[in-house]
Protein backbone atom coordinates (compact mmCIF):
# COMPACT_ATOMS: atom_id res chain seq x y z
CA UNK A 1 0.00 0.00 0.00
CA UNK A 2 1.13 3.29 -0.22
CA UNK A 3 3.43 2.87 -3.20
CA UNK A 4 4.74 6.08 -4.93
CA UNK A 5 4.17 5.94 -8.84
CA UNK A 6 6.37 6.94 -10.71
CA UNK A 7 5.87 8.12 -14.64
CA UNK A 8 9.91 7.72 -15.10
CA UNK A 9 12.92 6.11 -13.79
CA UNK A 10 14.44 7.72 -10.52
CA UNK A 11 17.31 9.99 -11.39
CA UNK A 12 20.67 8.75 -11.60
CA UNK A 13 19.11 5.24 -12.18
CA UNK A 14 20.84 3.06 -14.94
CA UNK A 15 17.94 1.32 -16.35
CA UNK A 16 16.97 4.07 -19.11
CA UNK A 17 14.40 1.88 -21.16
CA UNK A 18 11.34 -0.79 -19.40
CA UNK A 19 10.36 -3.85 -21.28
CA UNK A 20 7.50 -3.92 -21.76
CA UNK A 21 4.93 -5.84 -19.68
CA UNK A 22 1.60 -7.63 -20.24
CA UNK A 23 -0.42 -7.98 -16.97
CA UNK A 24 -2.85 -10.59 -17.32
CA UNK A 25 -4.76 -9.69 -14.42
CA UNK A 26 -6.83 -6.05 -14.24
CA UNK A 27 -9.85 -5.84 -12.56
CA UNK A 28 -12.31 -3.31 -14.07
CA UNK A 29 -15.07 -1.88 -12.00
CA UNK A 30 -18.59 0.21 -13.02
CA UNK A 31 -19.03 3.34 -11.68
CA UNK A 32 -21.92 3.04 -10.30
CA UNK A 33 -24.51 0.12 -10.14
CA UNK A 34 -26.46 0.96 -13.33
CA UNK A 35 -23.44 1.26 -15.65
CA UNK A 36 -24.80 -2.51 -16.74
CA UNK A 37 -28.43 -1.16 -17.60
CA UNK A 38 -28.06 0.09 -21.52
CA UNK A 39 -26.61 -3.02 -22.12
CA UNK A 40 -29.54 -5.23 -20.28
CA UNK A 41 -32.80 -5.62 -21.29
CA UNK A 42 -35.38 -3.62 -20.09
CA UNK A 43 -36.72 -6.60 -17.95
CA UNK A 44 -33.56 -7.05 -16.26
CA UNK A 45 -33.82 -3.25 -14.67
CA UNK A 46 -36.67 -4.12 -12.57
CA UNK A 47 -35.75 -7.54 -11.55
CA UNK A 48 -32.52 -6.41 -10.33
CA UNK A 49 -34.04 -3.42 -8.26
CA UNK A 50 -36.28 -5.91 -6.80
CA UNK A 51 -34.70 -8.97 -6.31
CA UNK A 52 -30.95 -7.86 -6.98
CA UNK A 53 -28.19 -10.45 -8.01
CA UNK A 54 -29.69 -13.47 -5.86
CA UNK A 55 -26.61 -15.11 -5.90
CA UNK A 56 -25.67 -18.36 -4.12
CA UNK A 57 -25.35 -16.24 -0.50
CA UNK A 58 -27.32 -14.37 1.96
CA UNK A 59 -26.38 -10.91 1.14
CA UNK A 60 -28.16 -8.59 -1.20
CA UNK A 61 -25.21 -6.27 -1.38
CA UNK A 62 -21.15 -6.94 -0.38
CA UNK A 63 -19.50 -10.01 0.57
CA UNK A 64 -20.10 -12.15 2.88
CA UNK A 65 -16.80 -11.84 4.47
CA UNK A 66 -15.84 -8.07 4.62
CA UNK A 67 -12.79 -7.12 2.71
CA UNK A 68 -10.02 -5.85 4.63
CA UNK A 69 -10.40 -2.66 2.61
CA UNK A 70 -13.16 -1.46 0.51
CA UNK A 71 -13.69 -3.53 -2.61
CA UNK A 72 -10.44 -5.40 -1.66
CA UNK A 73 -8.52 -2.50 -3.94
CA UNK A 74 -5.74 -0.30 -2.47
CA UNK A 75 -6.93 2.73 -1.39
CA UNK A 76 -4.91 5.09 -3.39
CA UNK A 77 -6.31 3.58 -6.63
CA UNK A 78 -10.09 5.30 -6.06
CA UNK A 79 -10.20 7.75 -8.71
CA UNK A 80 -10.05 11.38 -8.46
CA UNK A 81 -12.65 12.30 -10.44
CA UNK A 82 -14.81 9.72 -8.17
CA UNK A 83 -16.43 6.08 -8.46
CA UNK A 84 -14.55 3.02 -6.94
CA UNK A 85 -11.31 1.39 -7.38
CA UNK A 86 -10.54 0.57 -11.50
CA UNK A 87 -13.55 2.28 -12.54
CA UNK A 88 -11.76 4.88 -14.55
CA UNK A 89 -9.69 4.09 -17.55
CA UNK A 90 -7.78 7.35 -17.65
CA UNK A 91 -7.08 6.98 -13.78
CA UNK A 92 -5.81 3.33 -14.67
CA UNK A 93 -3.61 4.42 -17.66
CA UNK A 94 -2.36 7.16 -15.41
CA UNK A 95 -1.40 5.43 -12.61
CA UNK A 96 -1.00 1.45 -14.55
CA UNK A 97 -0.74 1.37 -17.75
CA UNK A 98 1.46 4.52 -18.91
CA UNK A 99 4.17 4.32 -15.80
CA UNK A 100 4.38 0.43 -15.71
CA UNK A 101 4.55 -0.01 -19.69
CA UNK A 102 2.03 -2.63 -19.56
CA UNK A 103 1.82 -3.16 -23.78
CA UNK A 104 -0.88 -6.28 -23.14
CA UNK A 105 -3.42 -5.86 -20.12
CA UNK A 106 -6.12 -8.53 -19.63
CA UNK A 107 -9.37 -7.74 -17.97
CA UNK A 108 -10.92 -9.81 -15.65
CA UNK A 109 -14.16 -8.16 -14.80
CA UNK A 110 -15.26 -9.71 -11.18
CA UNK A 111 -19.11 -8.97 -9.48
CA UNK A 112 -20.67 -9.80 -12.99
CA UNK A 113 -23.03 -12.28 -13.81
CA UNK A 114 -21.65 -15.45 -12.29
CA UNK A 115 -22.78 -17.58 -8.68
CA UNK A 116 -26.28 -16.47 -9.72
CA UNK A 117 -28.96 -18.90 -9.42
CA UNK A 118 -31.40 -17.54 -12.04
CA UNK A 119 -29.72 -18.75 -15.22
CA UNK A 120 -31.04 -16.80 -16.93
CA UNK A 121 -30.45 -13.40 -15.14
CA UNK A 122 -26.91 -14.97 -15.21
CA UNK A 123 -26.38 -15.07 -19.11
CA UNK A 124 -28.01 -11.49 -19.41
CA UNK A 125 -25.24 -9.76 -17.28
CA UNK A 126 -22.32 -12.31 -18.99
CA UNK A 127 -22.96 -10.83 -22.37
CA UNK A 128 -23.70 -7.54 -20.43
CA UNK A 129 -20.32 -6.66 -19.12
CA UNK A 130 -19.09 -8.46 -22.53
CA UNK A 131 -20.05 -5.49 -24.86
CA UNK A 132 -19.64 -3.48 -22.06
CA UNK A 133 -15.65 -4.84 -21.44
CA UNK A 134 -15.57 -3.20 -25.51
CA UNK A 135 -17.70 -0.29 -25.53
CA UNK A 136 -15.71 0.99 -22.63
CA UNK A 137 -12.30 -0.54 -22.10
CA UNK A 138 -11.00 -2.32 -25.27
CA UNK A 139 -12.07 -0.23 -27.62
CA UNK A 140 -10.76 3.30 -26.03
CA UNK A 141 -7.65 1.47 -25.54
CA UNK A 142 -5.96 -1.09 -28.10
CA UNK A 143 -3.52 -2.32 -25.47
CA UNK A 144 -6.40 -3.59 -23.37
CA UNK A 145 -8.32 -7.08 -24.13
CA UNK A 146 -11.33 -8.72 -22.45
CA UNK A 147 -11.93 -11.39 -20.68
CA UNK A 148 -15.61 -13.60 -22.32
CA UNK A 149 -17.62 -13.71 -19.42
CA UNK A 150 -20.23 -16.52 -19.00
CA UNK A 151 -23.21 -17.88 -17.46
CA UNK A 152 -20.84 -20.28 -15.19
CA UNK A 153 -23.70 -22.78 -13.96
CA UNK A 154 -25.67 -23.20 -17.30
CA UNK A 155 -23.32 -25.03 -19.67
CA UNK A 156 -24.81 -24.51 -23.25
CA UNK A 157 -25.83 -20.73 -22.46
CA UNK A 158 -22.29 -20.09 -21.81
CA UNK A 159 -21.23 -22.07 -24.54
CA UNK A 160 -23.51 -19.80 -27.03
CA UNK A 161 -21.63 -16.85 -25.12
CA UNK A 162 -18.33 -17.64 -26.67
CA UNK A 163 -19.63 -18.92 -29.82
CA UNK A 164 -20.75 -15.65 -30.19
CA UNK A 165 -17.77 -13.54 -28.88
CA UNK A 166 -15.37 -16.07 -31.21
CA UNK A 167 -13.42 -14.46 -33.74
CA UNK A 168 -13.82 -11.14 -31.98
CA UNK A 169 -10.15 -9.61 -31.32
CA UNK A 170 -11.09 -7.55 -28.29
CA UNK A 171 -11.57 -10.96 -26.51
CA UNK A 172 -8.48 -12.93 -25.64
CA UNK A 173 -9.81 -15.84 -23.02
CA UNK A 174 -12.71 -17.07 -21.04
CA UNK A 175 -13.54 -16.48 -17.50
CA UNK A 176 -14.55 -18.68 -14.66
CA UNK A 177 -14.04 -18.27 -10.96
CA UNK A 178 -12.87 -20.87 -8.56
CA UNK A 179 -16.01 -21.35 -6.94
CA UNK A 180 -18.89 -22.44 -8.37
CA UNK A 181 -21.62 -25.33 -7.76
CA UNK A 182 -19.37 -28.02 -8.53
CA UNK A 183 -15.78 -28.82 -9.54
CA UNK A 184 -15.03 -27.47 -12.42
CA UNK A 185 -14.12 -31.05 -13.90
CA UNK A 186 -17.31 -31.93 -13.89
CA UNK A 187 -18.99 -32.70 -17.15
CA UNK A 188 -21.74 -30.11 -16.55
CA UNK A 189 -18.99 -27.31 -17.54
CA UNK A 190 -17.49 -29.34 -20.60
CA UNK A 191 -19.59 -27.30 -22.95
CA UNK A 192 -17.57 -24.00 -22.20
CA UNK A 193 -14.06 -26.04 -22.69
CA UNK A 194 -15.69 -27.38 -25.42
CA UNK A 195 -16.79 -23.98 -27.31
CA UNK A 196 -13.76 -21.95 -26.00
CA UNK A 197 -11.33 -24.69 -27.43
CA UNK A 198 -13.39 -24.48 -30.88
CA UNK A 199 -12.71 -20.57 -30.61
CA UNK A 200 -9.04 -20.96 -29.34
CA UNK A 201 -9.56 -18.94 -26.16
CA UNK A 202 -7.93 -20.44 -23.43
CA UNK A 203 -9.96 -20.29 -19.98
CA UNK A 204 -9.02 -17.90 -16.69
CA UNK A 205 -9.60 -19.46 -13.35
CA UNK A 206 -9.76 -16.40 -11.06
CA UNK A 207 -10.05 -16.98 -7.19
CA UNK A 208 -13.48 -16.46 -5.67
CA UNK A 209 -16.65 -16.72 -6.60
CA UNK A 210 -19.86 -18.54 -4.89
CA UNK A 211 -20.93 -21.58 -5.20
CA UNK A 212 -23.12 -22.21 -2.21
CA UNK A 213 -20.88 -24.87 -0.73
CA UNK A 214 -19.18 -24.21 2.37
CA UNK A 215 -15.31 -22.76 1.60
CA UNK A 216 -13.29 -24.99 2.89
CA UNK A 217 -13.91 -28.73 3.58
CA UNK A 218 -14.88 -28.96 7.25
CA UNK A 219 -17.26 -25.92 6.79
CA UNK A 220 -17.63 -22.20 6.81
CA UNK A 221 -14.54 -19.95 8.85
CA UNK A 222 -14.82 -17.14 10.52
CA UNK B 1 -64.43 -8.65 8.17
CA UNK B 2 -63.58 -9.72 11.34
CA UNK B 3 -62.42 -6.48 13.56
CA UNK B 4 -59.85 -6.58 15.55
CA UNK B 5 -60.64 -5.98 19.39
CA UNK B 6 -58.93 -3.26 21.49
CA UNK B 7 -55.99 -4.34 23.88
CA UNK B 8 -54.10 -7.02 21.55
CA UNK B 9 -50.61 -8.22 21.29
CA UNK B 10 -49.41 -7.66 18.19
CA UNK B 11 -46.42 -10.47 17.80
CA UNK B 12 -44.43 -9.85 14.55
CA UNK B 13 -43.28 -6.43 14.18
CA UNK B 14 -40.53 -5.60 12.03
CA UNK B 15 -38.40 -2.02 12.82
CA UNK B 16 -35.91 -1.66 10.08
CA UNK B 17 -32.30 -0.79 11.09
CA UNK B 18 -32.16 1.97 8.21
CA UNK B 19 -27.94 1.23 7.75
CA UNK B 20 -25.11 -0.82 9.10
CA UNK B 21 -24.00 2.80 10.09
CA UNK B 22 -27.10 3.22 12.10
CA UNK B 23 -25.64 0.90 14.50
CA UNK B 24 -22.29 2.87 14.58
CA UNK B 25 -22.88 4.82 17.95
CA UNK B 26 -23.90 1.57 19.45
CA UNK B 27 -20.40 0.08 18.37
CA UNK B 28 -17.37 0.28 20.50
CA UNK B 29 -14.30 1.88 18.68
CA UNK B 30 -13.02 -1.29 17.43
CA UNK B 31 -15.56 -2.13 15.85
CA UNK B 32 -16.98 1.38 14.84
CA UNK B 33 -13.30 1.04 12.78
CA UNK B 34 -13.36 -1.96 11.33
CA UNK B 35 -17.22 -1.06 9.74
CA UNK B 36 -15.72 1.85 8.02
CA UNK B 37 -11.79 0.90 7.10
CA UNK B 38 -13.11 -1.99 5.63
CA UNK B 39 -15.50 0.01 3.79
CA UNK B 40 -18.54 -2.58 5.09
CA UNK B 41 -21.59 -2.59 3.12
CA UNK B 42 -25.57 -2.52 4.46
CA UNK B 43 -26.85 -6.16 5.82
CA UNK B 44 -29.38 -6.71 3.75
CA UNK B 45 -30.85 -10.06 3.45
CA UNK B 46 -31.76 -11.99 0.25
CA UNK B 47 -34.48 -13.64 2.81
CA UNK B 48 -36.09 -9.94 2.03
CA UNK B 49 -34.48 -7.96 -0.74
CA UNK B 50 -35.94 -3.93 0.17
CA UNK B 51 -37.55 -3.62 -3.00
CA UNK B 52 -39.19 -7.06 -3.19
CA UNK B 53 -43.34 -6.87 -3.21
CA UNK B 54 -43.45 -9.17 -0.16
CA UNK B 55 -40.84 -6.82 1.78
CA UNK B 56 -43.87 -4.04 2.33
CA UNK B 57 -47.01 -3.61 1.54
CA UNK B 58 -47.25 -1.04 -1.18
CA UNK B 59 -49.20 1.44 1.30
CA UNK B 60 -46.71 0.87 3.93
CA UNK B 61 -43.86 1.65 1.63
CA UNK B 62 -42.42 5.23 2.59
CA UNK B 63 -40.75 6.84 -0.08
CA UNK B 64 -37.41 7.02 1.05
CA UNK B 65 -35.52 4.32 3.12
CA UNK B 66 -36.28 1.06 4.04
CA UNK B 67 -40.11 -0.34 4.98
CA UNK B 68 -40.50 -0.19 8.67
CA UNK B 69 -37.64 2.28 9.66
CA UNK B 70 -39.81 4.79 10.92
CA UNK B 71 -41.76 4.56 13.87
CA UNK B 72 -44.53 7.16 13.47
CA UNK B 73 -45.03 4.85 10.64
CA UNK B 74 -45.66 2.01 12.53
CA UNK B 75 -47.55 3.75 14.56
CA UNK B 76 -50.01 5.14 12.59
CA UNK B 77 -50.26 1.80 10.02
CA UNK B 78 -50.11 -0.94 12.69
CA UNK B 79 -50.10 0.35 16.08
CA UNK B 80 -52.97 2.45 16.05
CA UNK B 81 -54.87 1.58 13.77
CA UNK B 82 -55.39 -2.50 15.34
CA UNK B 83 -55.95 -1.36 18.36
CA UNK B 84 -52.98 -2.89 20.11
CA UNK B 85 -51.37 -3.08 23.50
CA UNK B 86 -48.33 -4.40 23.12
CA UNK B 87 -46.24 -5.18 19.65
CA UNK B 88 -43.46 -6.98 19.95
CA UNK B 89 -40.13 -6.21 17.73
CA UNK B 90 -38.57 -8.89 15.80
CA UNK B 91 -35.83 -7.02 13.97
CA UNK B 92 -34.74 -9.06 10.76
CA UNK B 93 -31.49 -7.13 10.15
CA UNK B 94 -29.25 -9.40 8.45
CA UNK B 95 -26.65 -9.70 11.79
CA UNK B 96 -26.84 -13.85 11.41
CA UNK B 97 -25.00 -13.81 7.61
CA UNK B 98 -21.51 -12.80 8.46
CA UNK B 99 -19.08 -15.58 9.25
CA UNK B 100 -17.12 -13.99 11.90
CA UNK B 101 -19.05 -14.83 15.55
CA UNK B 102 -17.21 -12.18 16.75
CA UNK B 103 -18.48 -9.64 14.07
CA UNK B 104 -21.87 -11.26 14.97
CA UNK B 105 -21.67 -10.77 18.54
CA UNK B 106 -20.77 -6.98 17.96
CA UNK B 107 -23.73 -6.18 15.83
CA UNK B 108 -26.16 -8.16 17.99
CA UNK B 109 -25.79 -5.98 20.58
CA UNK B 110 -25.46 -2.83 19.02
CA UNK B 111 -28.72 -3.92 17.10
CA UNK B 112 -30.23 -4.98 20.70
CA UNK B 113 -29.42 -1.51 22.19
CA UNK B 114 -30.59 0.32 18.94
CA UNK B 115 -33.72 -1.15 19.24
CA UNK B 116 -33.88 -0.43 23.14
CA UNK B 117 -33.01 3.37 22.18
CA UNK B 118 -34.70 4.13 19.28
CA UNK B 119 -38.03 2.35 19.58
CA UNK B 120 -38.72 0.83 22.92
CA UNK B 121 -37.69 4.06 24.89
CA UNK B 122 -40.03 6.02 22.29
CA UNK B 123 -43.61 3.62 22.62
CA UNK B 124 -44.50 2.02 25.79
CA UNK B 125 -46.52 -0.51 23.80
CA UNK B 126 -43.03 -1.87 21.97
CA UNK B 127 -41.28 -4.69 23.26
CA UNK B 128 -38.39 -6.38 22.03
CA UNK B 129 -36.90 -9.65 20.97
CA UNK B 130 -33.22 -10.50 21.63
CA UNK B 131 -31.60 -11.13 18.73
CA UNK B 132 -28.14 -13.48 18.99
CA UNK B 133 -24.85 -14.32 17.31
CA UNK B 134 -26.52 -18.13 17.06
CA UNK B 135 -23.04 -19.70 15.86
CA UNK B 136 -21.45 -18.90 19.37
CA UNK B 137 -24.05 -20.97 22.04
CA UNK B 138 -21.64 -19.09 24.45
CA UNK B 139 -21.90 -15.16 23.38
CA UNK B 140 -25.49 -16.35 22.68
CA UNK B 141 -26.20 -17.03 25.89
CA UNK B 142 -23.86 -14.02 27.16
CA UNK B 143 -26.33 -11.57 25.21
CA UNK B 144 -29.44 -13.33 26.53
CA UNK B 145 -28.45 -12.82 30.11
CA UNK B 146 -27.36 -8.84 29.45
CA UNK B 147 -30.16 -7.53 27.31
CA UNK B 148 -32.70 -9.96 29.73
CA UNK B 149 -32.15 -7.61 32.88
CA UNK B 150 -33.91 -5.11 30.47
CA UNK B 151 -37.49 -6.28 31.06
CA UNK B 152 -38.73 -4.78 28.16
CA UNK B 153 -36.81 -7.79 26.03
CA UNK B 154 -39.75 -10.49 26.02
CA UNK B 155 -37.98 -13.57 23.94
CA UNK B 156 -34.99 -14.36 22.15
CA UNK B 157 -35.30 -14.60 18.40
CA UNK B 158 -33.63 -17.33 16.29
CA UNK B 159 -33.77 -17.66 12.27
CA UNK B 160 -35.67 -20.41 11.12
CA UNK B 161 -32.83 -21.52 8.50
CA UNK B 162 -29.02 -21.44 10.55
CA UNK B 163 -26.15 -23.25 10.99
CA UNK B 164 -27.29 -26.46 12.42
CA UNK B 165 -31.27 -27.99 12.86
CA UNK B 166 -32.55 -26.27 16.15
CA UNK B 167 -32.68 -29.13 18.09
CA UNK B 168 -28.94 -29.86 18.52
CA UNK B 169 -27.21 -30.43 21.78
CA UNK B 170 -24.87 -27.38 21.43
CA UNK B 171 -27.91 -25.11 21.09
CA UNK B 172 -29.43 -25.99 24.87
CA UNK B 173 -27.56 -24.26 26.74
CA UNK B 174 -29.53 -20.97 25.00
CA UNK B 175 -32.64 -23.11 25.68
CA UNK B 176 -31.76 -23.22 29.05
CA UNK B 177 -31.06 -19.49 29.50
CA UNK B 178 -34.23 -18.33 27.96
CA UNK B 179 -36.30 -21.11 30.21
CA UNK B 180 -34.62 -19.31 33.46
CA UNK B 181 -35.16 -16.18 32.28
CA UNK B 182 -39.17 -16.66 31.25
CA UNK B 183 -38.21 -15.75 27.93
CA UNK B 184 -40.11 -18.02 25.10
CA UNK B 185 -37.68 -18.37 21.81
CA UNK B 186 -38.85 -16.73 18.72
CA UNK B 187 -38.18 -18.70 15.43
CA UNK B 188 -38.28 -16.12 12.13
CA UNK B 189 -38.41 -17.05 8.53
CA UNK B 190 -35.53 -16.58 6.77
CA UNK B 191 -31.88 -17.57 6.27
CA UNK B 192 -27.78 -16.83 7.54
CA UNK B 193 -27.62 -18.80 4.00
CA UNK B 194 -24.59 -20.61 5.38
CA UNK B 195 -26.61 -23.75 3.74
CA UNK B 196 -28.65 -23.91 0.96
CA UNK B 197 -32.03 -22.63 1.69
CA UNK B 198 -34.13 -26.08 0.40
CA UNK B 199 -33.30 -29.43 1.70
CA UNK B 200 -32.29 -30.45 -2.17
CA UNK B 201 -30.46 -27.34 -2.80
CA UNK B 202 -30.18 -23.69 -4.00
CA UNK B 203 -33.44 -22.64 -6.28
CA UNK B 204 -33.32 -19.90 -9.07
CA UNK B 205 -36.01 -17.76 -7.78
CA UNK B 206 -37.17 -15.90 -4.40
CA UNK B 207 -40.27 -17.45 -4.54
CA UNK B 208 -38.50 -20.56 -4.23
CA UNK B 209 -36.78 -19.11 -0.70
CA UNK B 210 -39.53 -17.85 0.49
CA UNK B 211 -41.77 -20.74 0.12
CA UNK B 212 -39.39 -23.27 1.36
CA UNK B 213 -39.12 -21.15 4.84
CA UNK B 214 -42.47 -23.63 5.77
CA UNK B 215 -40.64 -26.57 4.88
CA UNK B 216 -37.93 -25.08 7.39
CA UNK B 217 -40.03 -24.86 10.06
CA UNK B 218 -41.46 -28.33 9.64
CA UNK B 219 -37.84 -29.57 9.40
CA UNK B 220 -37.18 -27.60 13.04
CA UNK B 221 -40.03 -28.57 14.85
CA UNK B 222 -39.33 -32.51 13.99
CA UNK B 223 -35.69 -31.46 15.12
CA UNK B 224 -36.36 -29.39 18.56
CA UNK B 225 -39.35 -32.56 19.34
CA UNK B 226 -36.95 -35.21 18.58
CA UNK B 227 -33.87 -34.36 19.95
CA UNK B 228 -36.35 -34.19 23.75
CA UNK B 229 -35.39 -29.95 23.77
CA UNK B 230 -38.84 -29.81 25.56
CA UNK B 231 -38.44 -32.94 27.92
CA UNK B 232 -35.09 -31.35 29.02
CA UNK B 233 -37.27 -28.05 29.17
CA UNK B 234 -40.88 -28.19 29.83
CA UNK B 235 -41.20 -25.00 30.72
CA UNK B 236 -40.02 -23.71 27.40
CA UNK B 237 -42.25 -21.65 24.89
CA UNK B 238 -41.40 -21.56 21.26
CA UNK B 239 -43.17 -19.21 18.77
CA UNK B 240 -42.96 -19.77 14.78
CA UNK B 241 -43.13 -16.12 13.41
CA UNK B 242 -44.10 -15.97 9.71
CA UNK B 243 -44.26 -19.72 9.27
CA UNK B 244 -47.59 -20.28 8.31
CA UNK B 245 -49.45 -22.83 10.32
CA UNK B 246 -52.01 -24.38 7.84
CA UNK B 247 -49.29 -27.34 6.96
CA UNK B 248 -49.59 -27.79 10.75
CA UNK B 249 -52.33 -31.13 11.29
CA UNK B 250 -50.80 -32.98 7.95
CA UNK B 251 -47.25 -32.43 9.17
CA UNK B 252 -48.34 -33.02 12.73
CA UNK B 253 -50.03 -36.03 11.86
CA UNK B 254 -46.89 -37.37 9.70
CA UNK B 255 -44.77 -36.86 12.78
CA UNK B 256 -46.76 -38.36 15.11
CA UNK B 257 -47.61 -41.70 13.17
CA UNK B 258 -43.53 -42.58 12.48
CA UNK B 259 -43.04 -41.34 16.27
CA UNK B 260 -45.62 -44.19 17.23
CA UNK B 261 -43.67 -46.36 15.08
CA UNK B 262 -40.05 -46.00 15.60
CA UNK B 263 -40.12 -43.97 19.03
CA UNK B 264 -37.74 -46.28 20.06
CA UNK B 265 -35.18 -44.35 18.51
CA UNK B 266 -35.61 -41.10 20.82
CA UNK B 267 -36.81 -42.77 23.67
CA UNK B 268 -36.67 -39.31 25.62
CA UNK B 269 -39.43 -38.02 23.77
CA UNK B 270 -42.10 -38.70 26.48
CA UNK B 271 -45.23 -37.05 24.98
CA UNK B 272 -46.58 -37.72 22.00
CA UNK B 273 -45.15 -34.79 19.11
CA UNK B 274 -49.05 -33.38 19.01
CA UNK B 275 -49.23 -32.84 23.04
CA UNK B 276 -45.54 -30.64 23.18
CA UNK B 277 -46.84 -29.27 20.26
CA UNK B 278 -49.97 -28.15 22.28
CA UNK B 279 -48.32 -27.48 25.59
CA UNK B 280 -44.80 -25.44 23.58
CA UNK B 281 -45.23 -24.53 20.31
CA UNK B 282 -46.65 -21.34 19.15
CA UNK B 283 -47.60 -19.68 15.44
CA UNK B 284 -47.78 -16.11 14.51
CA UNK B 285 -51.19 -15.45 12.59
CA UNK B 286 -49.74 -13.84 9.42
CA UNK B 287 -49.39 -15.41 6.63
CA UNK B 288 -52.33 -17.52 6.38
CA UNK B 289 -52.58 -19.72 3.75
CA UNK B 290 -55.53 -21.02 3.30
CA UNK B 291 -58.72 -20.21 0.91
CA UNK B 292 -61.32 -17.25 1.81
CA UNK B 293 -64.26 -19.11 2.63
CA UNK B 294 -64.26 -19.12 6.58
CA UNK B 295 -65.81 -22.93 6.40
CA UNK B 296 -62.11 -24.51 5.16
CA UNK B 297 -59.87 -22.20 6.91
CA UNK B 298 -62.52 -23.95 10.46
CA UNK B 299 -61.97 -26.80 9.37
CA UNK B 300 -58.18 -26.48 9.71
CA UNK B 301 -58.76 -24.72 12.79
CA UNK B 302 -60.58 -27.66 13.94
CA UNK B 303 -57.82 -29.91 12.91
CA UNK B 304 -55.42 -28.30 14.96
CA UNK B 305 -57.04 -29.45 18.25
CA UNK B 306 -56.66 -26.58 20.45
CA UNK B 307 -57.62 -22.43 20.06
CA UNK B 308 -54.17 -21.87 22.05
CA UNK B 309 -51.79 -22.15 19.17
CA UNK B 310 -52.16 -18.70 17.32
CA UNK B 311 -50.48 -15.45 18.45
CA UNK B 312 -51.69 -12.10 16.62
CA UNK B 313 -49.79 -10.48 14.00
CA UNK B 314 -49.80 -7.83 11.20
CA UNK B 315 -46.46 -8.86 10.22
CA UNK B 316 -45.72 -5.47 9.35
CA UNK B 317 -44.85 -3.91 7.01
CA UNK B 318 -44.77 -7.43 4.96
CA UNK B 319 -47.64 -7.72 2.45
CA UNK B 320 -49.73 -10.40 4.04
CA UNK B 321 -53.01 -8.71 3.88
CA UNK B 322 -54.84 -5.75 2.57
CA UNK B 323 -56.62 -2.98 4.18
CA UNK B 324 -57.61 -3.64 7.88
CA UNK B 325 -57.92 -7.45 6.98
CA UNK B 326 -55.44 -8.43 9.32
CA UNK B 327 -58.23 -11.39 10.98
CA UNK B 328 -59.31 -14.15 8.57
CA UNK B 329 -63.24 -14.27 8.26
CA UNK B 330 -65.37 -16.41 9.57
CA UNK B 331 -64.01 -16.82 13.37
CA UNK B 332 -65.64 -17.02 16.11
CA UNK B 333 -65.49 -13.83 18.86
CA UNK B 334 -64.17 -16.22 21.34
CA UNK B 335 -61.48 -17.40 18.85
CA UNK B 336 -60.56 -13.50 18.08
CA UNK B 337 -60.01 -12.76 22.25
CA UNK B 338 -58.04 -15.52 22.44
CA UNK B 339 -55.19 -14.99 19.64
CA UNK B 340 -55.52 -11.32 20.40
CA UNK B 341 -55.00 -11.30 24.00
CA UNK B 342 -54.69 -14.65 26.05
CA UNK B 343 -52.47 -16.50 24.03
CA UNK B 344 -49.75 -13.98 23.55
CA UNK B 345 -50.26 -13.21 27.14
CA UNK B 346 -49.56 -17.08 28.32
CA UNK B 347 -46.60 -16.71 26.04
CA UNK B 348 -45.27 -14.20 26.88
CA UNK B 349 -45.41 -14.26 30.64
CA UNK B 350 -43.21 -10.56 30.68
CA UNK B 351 -46.02 -8.89 29.10
CA UNK B 352 -47.70 -9.20 32.48
CA UNK B 353 -44.91 -7.92 34.86
CA UNK B 354 -43.77 -4.93 36.00
CA UNK B 355 -40.89 -3.41 33.24
CA UNK B 356 -38.65 -1.15 35.52
CA UNK B 357 -38.33 1.09 32.95
CA UNK B 358 -36.90 3.78 34.68
CA UNK B 359 -33.12 2.27 35.16
CA UNK B 360 -32.98 0.33 31.89
CA UNK B 361 -29.37 -1.69 31.90
CA UNK B 362 -26.55 0.00 29.80
CA UNK B 363 -23.98 -1.56 28.58
CA UNK B 364 -20.93 -0.55 30.16
CA UNK B 365 -17.44 -0.63 28.10
CA UNK B 366 -15.01 -0.71 30.88
CA UNK B 367 -16.23 -4.89 31.04
CA UNK B 368 -15.79 -5.23 27.83
CA UNK B 369 -13.19 -6.60 25.65
CA UNK B 370 -11.36 -4.36 24.11
CA UNK B 371 -10.91 -6.22 20.91
CA UNK B 372 -13.42 -8.57 19.57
Amino acid sequence: MNVLFRSKPEPGSSIQVKAAIADCDIHPARKTSDELYPYLAKRWHSHLQIYGKHPYQGMMEGPPYPKAQPNASRRDAYPPDGGPQGSSLSFMQQQHLDPNNVALGVLCPLNTGQGIRNQDLSAALASAINDWQIAEWTSKDKRLKGSVVVANEDGPAAAAEIRKRAGDKNFVQVLLLSRNVEPLGQRRYWPIYEAAEEAGLPIGVHAFGFGGNPITASGWPS
Amino acid sequence: MTAPIAGGVDCDLHPAVPHLTSLLPYLNDYWRDQVTTRGMTDLVSQSYPTNSPISSRPDWRPTNGKPGSSLADMKAQALDPFGVSYGICNPLFGVQMVFSEDMADAFCRALNDWLAKEWLDKDIRLRGSIVIPAQSVEKSVAEIERCARDRRFVQVLMLVMGDMPLGKRAYWPIYAAAERLGLPIGIHAGSNYHNPPTSVGWGSYHIEDYVAQAQAFQTQLTSLIVEGVFARHPNLKMVMLESGFTWLPAFLWRLHKFWRGIRMETPWVDRAPMEIVRSNIRFSLQPIDAPPDPETLNRVLDHMQSDELLLFSTDYPHWQFDGDAVLPEGISPDLVRKIMIDNPHATYSRLTQPVHETNPPKLDWSQEEKTP
